[in-house]
């Protein structure tokens, strides 16, 4: 009796891991003990998503919409540098972990480490697997540099795993993508903090649903174009959801686009799961483009359940 | 003051110039609120001291702490319009207060202890006991001297911020309610309502808005990156938070301005200041009545 109970449980312990993610017994092992004479100069800090609040000042709620699960702290001091602090993220999932590095606009050089990173300055942020890492010094200087991107390098290699990027990246048109502004989403509050359109009640969005925001370059003189994706759990959500949008934004024309108040043209459709909706495009052709060749991206990719962007920024 | 300082007063033209610029990159929503019948001062204007120096900071950014006492001492008379910082810190407290002072602990950006310091030295120099002057942050309303507090003084450096657009001297406030998150609706537009809370309302005898090197820009987990502080070598005193927090806000937009060489929108609108005046009534968030003073330094001082 016992070992059909064991393999269930063993089943349902497979169904809940996070698909190509690798955990580690303690993620404060990924953290380098040492490097370039920047030593821990305290106990690491350790924070779940309910005790986050304690350790990050306004932006906690960001991670905890991801569902991060630890969060690691370490202070390295030096006697003839800045301090310097490393936050490892486990975010419980490679898409979470892409969420919370994609959350901000990603526009500086990539530093060639983990999956995609971000060298701005002297602070260094980057996603592998299941793991955001966040490097910062508290001065800008060359030394300081070298050591942050040391850390990062010791603990990019550390982390046993790779993990892709959520599927519906996949799908984005690359034609005009400005590849600094792509932001993926789940729930509600993340959209809210990055857009209007995630501010009113029309995409009805929930613990089920996934999104991804994107800046294109189609827009506008003055400001790009947006292209929202969101995939529902069920297709007449999508549906509702879409209408529901359309009527928020005034209404479109028989071919789903339309000319919003602001003078940007928009466009909306639906693909089973999945919304489309582009905004903010110099004219109804660009905006009937981005939804167009998005839904094609998604038809070909199998409902974007296989796709991967290349991500050796 | 020192022969080498000087007083000018900014115009009008040139401070209007900051805040227009501030209030279309940032697109300031109009908060819809009942306004509050304005206070003389609001009739009259305000005025706030600016006070520079290029020597407060060493060459690694740190504070030089007798350059930023005396700073605080030519801010403090200059806004009491007297020549001995005593006799001024003498207006703005009695032997008799007790005094809290509330500072801000942010790790990457604290009120620099050589500030707490200067500030706590003026206060016992009042005649007031160590025993009824305390500084703190977070720890505030556990704190016997601030629950018992007749007066406070409110001192932190300005920054971009994740939920509030700005960390300002009105948003400093924030831990002085027992529920923090809940002023963090609507870009904490109304942040102002903190100062109508009894351990607060009616205490506050000054407000210094550090400068020396601000963040004009944020991001990542903790809305830090040292490349986006701006080594400014200023302070901002004054009576009136919301006054001090404009004349504060047109600077950091125009740090913002000249750093990515075009208007760039806060990612929040810091919309608490001007609510602060519109609903609350607390200041002066108009620029065309804060009169600017400055002190010191006036090379680069963006206003």
């Amino acid at each position: 009796m016992r070992k059909p109970v064991i393999a269930a449980a063993c089943f349902l312990l497979l169904l809940a891991a996070p698909v190509s993610s690798v955990g580690v017994a303690d993620p404060a092992d990924l953290l380098p003990a040492r490097v370039d004479g920047w030593a821990p100069g305290e106990a690491d800090g350790r924070y779940d998503g309910g005790t986050l609040w304690d350790y990050i000042d306004g932006a906690a709620e960001v991670y905890r919409a991801f569902g991060v699960r630890e969060v690691v702290a370490r202070r390295y001091l030096s006697p003839h540098g800045a301090d310097i602090v490393a936050d490892l993220f486990d975010m419980g999932s490679p898409a979470a972990a892409y969420g919370a590095f994609h959350f901000d606009a990603r526009e500086g050089e990539g530093a060639g480490i983990g999956r995609e990173s971000e060298l701005l300055g002297s602070s260094l942020a980057f996603w592998k697997d299941r793991y955001f890492v966040s490097v910062i010094p508290l001065e800008d200087s060359a030394a300081v540099r070298e050591a942050v991107l040391a850390i990062g390098r010791s603990v990019a290699l550390a982390i046993p795993g790779d993990g892709p990027p959520p599927r519906l990246a996949g799908i984005l048109p690359p034609g005009g993508l400005v590849r600094g502004q792509v932001h993926y989403f789940r729930g509600s509050a993340i959209l809210a903090l990055l857009s209007p359109l995630g501010r009113g009640s029309a995409l009805a969005l929930h613990a089920g649903t996934e999104g991804i925001l994107a800046r294109y370059r189609a827009g506008g003189p003055t400001r790009p174009a947006v292209l929202l994706l969101v995939r529902y759990p069920e297709a007449r959500e999508a549906a509702r959801a879409a209408e529901a949008l359309r009527e928020a934004m005034g209404g479109v024309d028989g071919d789903g686009s339309g000319r919003a108040a602001d003078g940007g043209w928009l466009a909306v459709r639906c693909e089973g799961e999945l919304l489309l909706a582009a905004t903010g495009a110099g004219s109804r052709e660009e905006a009937l483009a981005l939804v167009r060749d998005a839904a094609q991206r998604n038809r070909e990719t199998g409902g974007g359940r296989d796709g991967s962007l290349p991500l050796d920024r | 003051m020192g022969a080498c300082r000087w007083i000018a007063e900014t115009t009008r033209r040139e401070f209007l110039k900051g805040l227009a610029g501030a209030a279309v990159a940032t697109a300031l929503p109009v908060p819809i609120a009942p306004a509050r019948p304005a206070s003389a001062a609001q009739q009259d204007g305000v005025r706030v001291v600016l006070v520079r120096d290029r020597n407060v900071l060493d060459e690694r950014g740190r504070p030089v702490a007798g350059v930023l006492a005396r700073m605080l001492d030519d801010g403090v008379a200059a806004l009491a319009g007297v020549r001995d910082p005593a006799e001024a810190w003498r207006g703005l407290l009695s032997p008799d207060d007790t005094v809290g002072v509330k500072s801000n602990a942010w790790s990457y950006l604290p009120t620099p202890p050589e500030l707490e310091e200067a500030l706590v030295r003026r206060v016992r120099g009042v005649g007031i006991p160590s025993g009824r002057v305390s500084v703190d942050d977070r720890g505030v309303l556990g704190d016997p001297v601030f629950r018992e507090s007749t007066a406070l003084i409110n001192v932190r450096p300005m920054r971009t911020h994740h939920w509030a657009g700005v960390g300002s001297c009105i948003k400093n406030y924030i831990m002085f309610s027992p529920d923090p998150p809940s002023w963090h609706e609507d870009s904490c537009a109304d942040l102002g309502g903190l100062w109508d809370l009894p351990i607060v309302r009616g205490k506050t005898r000054l407000n210094v808005l550090v400068m020396l090197a601000p963040l004009f820009h944020g991001k990542g987990p903790h809305h830090f990156n040292a490349r986006y502080l701006w080594r400014y070598h200023g302070i901002v005193v004054g009576r009136d938070p919301v006054a001090v927090d404009a004349t504060g806000l047109a600077i950091l937009q125009e740090m913002r301005r000249r750093h990515f060489g075009a208007e760039e929108p806060f990612a929040v609108p810091p919309k608490h200041i001007a609510t602060a005046e519109r609903k609350f009534g607390l200041g002066v968030a108009d620029p065309a009545r804060i009169r600017v003073e400055k002190v010191g330094w006036v090379e680069g001082a963006l206003i």
